[in-house]
């Protein structure tokens, strides 16, 4: 396996190094890569998720749009739903185990992470509340680069993230989308705001 | 013990010019964070991330984790730029043995454990290598912040009589497994890497200082007893 120590980018030939499902863990990392500021640049707004994708409804719940996350929201998000993407995390790794292909799940896992973790540091490496909604976004990708390479089908997951959005999950009967940089956001430019689009 | 180095080497060309002793010493150092920090991420954190109770505290746990994977990668690339041998061949040390098997063990580990890596990193952060001094200062947050949050957690788990026990339990196992992971008092390596400025405390200083930190975590701040350990350790670590 190619061994890479620090990437701002997926490197060239990634998608195809990869086989099968190669373009969308692609198309997954590019969106973080054009809508997250690397991680050692101050955060800037330069550029919003994209309108166009947001569908109107997601798990069946009203898809609801959030400017912020407090704690107590972070914890109301469904349990089931989140036990559902880990179950289905751990079947495309078994998927990909049993097809031996460990190695390019290995490969695509490495690189999400060199690529995704420094740009969704927070602004203030002790706010708790932002390193959790941060966790969020990694552990959310990392089951959406499993399931990229063991189905290569259309997940709308996935094509949330590669237009700028985090898809937090289900809250109180609404599906919260919040923007994807939304953990890199300095809090004091939160403060004030109405927690609601 | 011979004078020490006292000037600061600014990469890995004026490292090998120093000589074969340095760049060992050095080695040594790097190659036991590629090896812990890698065992640390794979054994404590990633498997915890499912033992998390609330959603919060499970994307926490994944942030840890990709933290620490990514202490992992950057001791790495130090390691590279000095041509080490590949550290994974190694056995991690013995406090990975140690079986997270509930959310309160793994808030242990990151009040317990992390927290003797601060007190060895904060050492290597006057360190004369100055590549490695600088990763260690830049890390200093992102540990600061685990051994914090496992320290704010364990609060709150010691106010439950549900967790008490399997917290003390744990804390005091983490704390007998953590104390060989400063090295032998008698550690003729300790002596190399104080020789050349890479460390300024012997073993039994940090082991110490290891002591007295996790004792004011468990007596003042989580009312807990402390376990009988001695301050010197005798053996030697894997």
């Amino acid at each position: 396996m190619a061994r890479y120590y620090e990437l701002n980018a997926p490197p060239e030939g990634f998608a195809v190094d990869l086989g099968p499902g190669g373009d969308r863990v692609a198309a997954l990392l590019h969106g973080l890569v054009t809508y997250l500021p690397p991680g050692d640049a101050p955060h800037r707004a330069e550029r919003g998720p994209s309108a166009g994708r947001v569908p109107a409804e997601m798990s069946g719940l009203p898809v609801r749009r959030v400017d912020d996350l407090p704690a107590a929201v972070l914890d109301r998000v469904d349990p089931l739903w989140q036990a559902l993407l880990e179950n289905r995390r751990s079947q495309a790794r078994a998927r990909l185990r049993d097809a031996d292909r460990e190695d390019r799940l290995e490969l695509a896992e490495h690189v999400a992470m060199l690529v995704a973790t420094p740009r969704l540091r927070p602004a203030d490496p002790a706010d708790a509340d932002a390193l959790a909604m941060s966790g969020a976004v990694l552990w959310l990708v990392g089951t959406l680069v499993a399931t990229a390479l063991a189905d290569d089908r259309d997940d709308r997951l996935a094509d949330l993230i590669a237009g700028g959005w985090w898809p937090v999950g289900p809250v109180d009967g609404a599906f919260l989308l919040a923007p994807l940089d939304l953990p890199r956001r300095p809090r004091h430019e939160l403060l004030g705001r109405s927690s609601h689009a | 013990m011979p004078q020490t180095l006292m000037k600061d080497v600014h990469d890995a060309a004026e490292a090998c010019a120093l000589g074969d002793e340095y760049v060992t010493a050095l080695g040594k150092i790097i190659n036991s964070h590629v090896r812990n920090e890698a065992a640390g991420a794979a054994v404590f954190d990633e498997p915890s991330i499912a033992l998390a109770p609330t959603p919060r505290e499970k994307w926490l746990a994944c942030r840890m984790a990709m933290e620490e994977y990514g202490h992992h990668l950057k001791f790495n690339k130090l390691a590279n730029e000095l041509g080490l041998e590949d550290a994974q061949s190694r056995p991690p040390l013995s406090v990975f043995d140690y079986q997270v098997e509930s959310w309160t063990g793994y808030v242990m580990t990151k009040a317990i454990v992390d927290l003797a890596e601060i007190v060895l990193m904060e050492d290597l952060c006057q360190c004369s290598y100055v590549p490695l001094r600088r990763l260690c200062r830049s890390l200093m947050p992102e540990e600061r912040f685990h051994v914090g949050f496992g320290t704010t957690t364990a609060k709150q788990l010691a106010a439950d009589p549900a967790t008490r026990e399997d917290m003390r339990s744990s804390a005091h196992r983490l704390i007998t497994m953590t104390l060989p992971f400063f090295g032998r008092s008698d550690s003729r390596n300790n002596e190399l890497f104080r020789r050349w400025g890479i460390k300024r405390l012997t073993n039994d200083e940090a082991r110490t200082e290891f002591v007295r930190r996790t004792r004011v975590l468990l007596c003042d701040e989580l009312g807990l007893d402390y376990p009988e350990v001695e301050p010197r350790w005798p053996g030697t670590t894997n």
